[in-house]
């Protein structure tokens, strides 16, 4: 059978190419740089790509992206009012993904302007060169918290890494069902394990260090981490916070988990009762457990508060922009930081607390916004210790072992004590 | 503005970035001096030569800026992936020729243009729009809502990529398959062609099946969907599933199958393919192929030459003189008939005398052939044979010839009474 065979060829080059310059030239924006100024020039566009950092157990991607969207729609919107030549682009990406990514990314100039990312992650990015340090007003100085910028500066080069919009908090998550009363101490969350409840907790030591306080051990883990010496009552508070843990693993209804997915899971499918969580866990909880779902403050215990670590949610700059990107990405990260638009991102998400000091969180309307604000007036008294944890901490892989030998019984509190001061004690 | 197109937009972004456009612009610069090149530089340049160019210029003058760039300490990781692609390509019409080695013209030419090339071409645009976005976020855009389910492009573009490689890719597997039940069963080459067949229309259902899965379509919505259906095939669409159908029982049936002989119209056709809506079939006195609805085989009679075996009996006629011996002429018929190559020796050839003519008298020489599709051939190579045995053994094949009687007085008539034969010695004149 005769058969034509199709020449391949490229497809009229000259005609793609001009029109190809053309659009090249047509596109290029009037550009003004003017770094102090915080609005982008009146006639002059810019898009701006946006990388939303997702933690990787977040299971439902697409539920995510479309809360996410709708929030930051609205963000959007109120920024357009004040810039309307401004436009966004969002891509969601895993934040394990993110170095690899982005390495492969700003090579072709075709990073972010903007990441919002967790602040471990944009240290992370920061350390490795592919990120730039925001520009801080004295404004911005005077808003923010200072052991909150303290949290989002790398240690080795004393530079921000990066701008703090909004805080998680470490809460007590719990199914309403089988719960009779929500435990607010550390002997009552005991109590209800024996009596037929399960209990979930983390072995990674952020994850854990929330009882610390509880048993007055917070001072004595931030004296360690430091690098400073213990004094008697610091060790004993720190025995009496280890001998706490190994007697929660006794109990048959108490369950020590490696990772926070594996807390959640436990939640989502009723195999526990009660676990210790994330504000950002909510949405997922809430899509499996629907109005099930219990948030209350993490338990206080007898010789104190609970001691969550809060997580930061932060804006970090990418390094590909152009003059008018860069201006313009300035202005959104300074726009998220002002009171309204904390106050709005509260509200609307109930996932976030703010960073603004000076925003006033309408609690009342919210249980779950009062357990947060709990957790944030909690999480005060760790702040150093979040502040002392550093980038990859090796310490904190280390004590995870400790830990968890002491949970299963191979380790005494006061052998485990020792060791945790003398791994804590090394600085990386 | 749709989601999508705010998207694609979205993307021209990138171009307010200085060093995005100059690596652009080096790859389009690299792009049209290749073409240039080719158009009006290479005149008396070897065909070699030529293809060198066209297929590695551009690569070269691409990875030419990619270094000039690194060395100036510019961005240059757009430059390389577009290099890679270009490369890509090249190695696609290199592999060409290679293919020809092992396939023949028409399964290249299926595989390049019905899997590699459209493969190679969707895998380069989502790893562009990787490069440029994420192929999730890409994914996620609605495009639409059908059943009250939310169709994204992602969804969309799963779907049409299943359908497409569940109907191009299916051949190749359910060929395989067929053949292994061929060597198992010991079927005959149309059945495995049926089998083949059949096999593919499975798995095309299972796909099917799989993307409205997929899309997440739920059975009530596949129950309303047959019910829309069956409704529409007592109206609109009555003839396509009509013949659809046809064909699936043909196939079952046995009587239309690839490689079959049908006479269609007085010509013997051989059935090249058997589609969803018609048959294929070729027709070797004019090479045409003919598209015959599947349904027309169920209304109209058809008459095959392989329904239980592939043999064909042929016949000829001949007429041979009045004096010859009609013994010999019967016997010498069969000789030569049997001589001949392609006439088969079992059933033996017959000759049989079938009338006496005015001047002649009738035989039919019957034989048998292999090939049904060569009977006109055969035929043809019988009576040249006949003509040649004819005249080695002084056979005549008479001319047509006529016996005239003259109108005569009666009192001739009445002295002789004998008829006089037009050309027997005396030539009677008219008067």
């Amino acid at each position: 059978m005769p058969m034509n065979w199709p020449r391949f060829c490229i497809p009229k080059t000259e005609v793609l190419a001009a029109t190809l310059l053309l659009v090249l030239s047509g596109c290029q924006p009037r550009q003004s740089v003017n770094h102090g100024r915080a609005n982008v020039q009146e006639g002059e566009n810019a898009v701006l790509y946006v990388y939303v950092g997702v933690e990787d157990d977040s299971y439902d991607l697409n539920g995510y992206r479309r809360n996410f969207n709708l929030t930051f729609k609205a963000i959007e919107q109120q920024f357009r009012q004040v810039n309307p030549r401004t436009h966004f682009v969002v891509q969601l990406y895993r934040e394990s993904a993110l170095l690899t990514e982005l390495s492969q990314r700003n090579a072709s100039g075709l990073g972010p302007d903007l990441l919002l990312i967790s602040n471990h992650t944009a240290l992370k990015l920061a350390q490795a060169g592919l990120t730039r340090s925001p520009h801080l007003t004295p404004e911005l100085r005077r808003v923010i918290d200072p052991a909150t910028l303290r949290r989002a500066r790398l240690h080795n080069q004393n530079r921000l890494a990066s701008l703090p919009v909004a805080q998680k908090a470490q809460l007590a998550c719990f199914n309403r069902t089988r719960l009779q009363r929500v435990p607010t101490t550390v002997q009552e969350l005991l109590t209800i394990s024996a009596s037929g409840d399960s209990v979930g907790m983390e072995v990674f030591p952020p994850g854990i260090f929330w009882s610390a306080g509880a048993l007055g051990a917070i001072d004595a883990l931030q004296q360690a981490l430091a690098g400073r010496p213990l004094n008697p009552e610091q060790q004993q508070a720190l025995v009496r916070w280890t001998r706490w843990l190994q007697d929660a693993n006794i109990q048959q209804k108490v369950t020590f988990y490696n990772s926070q997915n594996g807390l959640l899971e436990g939640l989502s499918n009723g195999s526990l009762d009660w676990i210790s969580c994330h504000s950002t866990d909510l949405l997922r909880l809430q899509q499996k457990l629907g109005s099930k779902l219990g948030v209350a403050p993490l338990p206080d215990g007898p010789d104190g508060q609970a001691s969550p670590i809060s997580e930061l949610t932060v804006l970090a700059l990418g390094v590909n922009s152009s003059p008018g990107q860069r201006k313009a990405a300035e202005a959104f990260a300074h726009f998220v930081l002002n009171p309204l638009v904390q106050r709005s991102i509260t509200v609307s998400l109930k996932e976030v607390l703010p960073v603004n000091r000076f925003v006033n969180v309408p609690a009342e309307s919210s249980m779950v916004l009062q357990a947060m604000l709990r957790a944030q007036q909690q999480s005060s008294q760790s702040e150093t210790i979040a502040s002392l944890i550093r980038l990859n901490d090796q310490r904190m892989l280390k004590a995870q072992g400790l830990i968890t030998r002491l949970v299963f019984g191979e380790s005494t509190p006061e052998a485990t004590a020792q060791d945790l001061i003398r791994t804590l004690q090394t600085q990386p | 503005m749709n989601a999508w197109s705010i998207e694609l937009m979205g993307w021209l972004g990138y171009l307010q970035r200085p060093a995005v456009v100059l690596q652009l612009l080096g790859v389009i610069a690299a792009l049209l001096a290749s073409e240039l090149l080719q158009r009006h530089g290479l005149g008396g340049c070897s065909p070699r030569l030529r293809t060198l160019v066209k297929l590695w210029l551009s690569p070269l003058l691409m990875a030419l800026w990619a270094g000039l760039l690194t060395a100036t300490g510019q961005l240059h990781g757009l430059v390389l992936f577009l290099l890679w692609w270009r490369c890509g390509w090249s190695v696609l019409v290199l592999l060409h020729p290679l293919l020809g080695r092992v396939l023949d013209p028409e399964q290249r030419y299926d595989l390049e243009t019905r899997l590699l090339r459209p493969v190679f071409l969707v895998t380069g645009a989502i790893a562009l729009i990787n490069q440029l976005d994420t192929f999730d976020d890409v994914a996620s855009i609605p495009v639409g809502e059908a059943f009250d389910i939310e169709i994204t492009l992602g969804k969309l573009f799963i779907s049409l990529a299943i359908s497409y490689l569940v109907i191009v890719g299916s051949g190749l597997p359910a060929g395989l398959l067929a053949r292994g039940m061929q060597q198992l069963l010991g079927i005959s080459d149309s059945s495995r062609k049926a089998m083949e067949l059949i096999l593919r229309y499975v798995v095309v259902g299972l796909g099917v099946l799989t993307v409205t899965m997929q899309i997440g379509v739920n059975p009530t919505a596949v129950i309303a969907i047959a019910g829309g259906l069956s409704v529409g095939l007592g109206f609109g669409i009555k003839e396509i599933f009509s013949n659809f159908i046809s064909g699936l029982w043909l196939l079952f049936e046995g009587s239309v199958r690839p490689g079959e002989v049908l006479m269609i119209d007085g010509d013997p056709c051989e059935v090249r393919r058997l589609g969803l809506r018609a048959t294929v079939l070729w027709r070797d006195r004019d090479n045409a192929e003919l598209l015959i609805p599947n349904q027309s085989f169920f209304t109209q009679d058809a008459t095959t030459y392989t329904g239980s075996d592939r043999l064909r009996r042929s016949q000829v006629t001949i007429a041979a003189a009045l004096q010859h011996d009609p013994a010999t002429v019967i016997e010498l018929l069969e000789q030569t008939a049997a001589a001949v190559p392609g006439v088969l020796a079992t059933p033996p050839p017959k000759a049989l005398l079938i009338s006496y003519g005015d001047w002649a008298v009738n035989y039919a020489l019957r034989f048998w052939i292999s090939n049904p599709m060569n009977n006109i051939s055969s035929c043809s190579a019988v009576n040249q044979a006949i003509w040649t045995a004819f005249k080695t053994h002084g056979i005549e094949i008479p001319y047509p010839q006529q016996v005239a009687y003259l109108a005569r007085s009666s009192a001739a008539a009445a002295t002789d009474s004998e008829p006089r034969r037009f050309g027997d010695g005396e030539t009677d004149q008219p008067n």
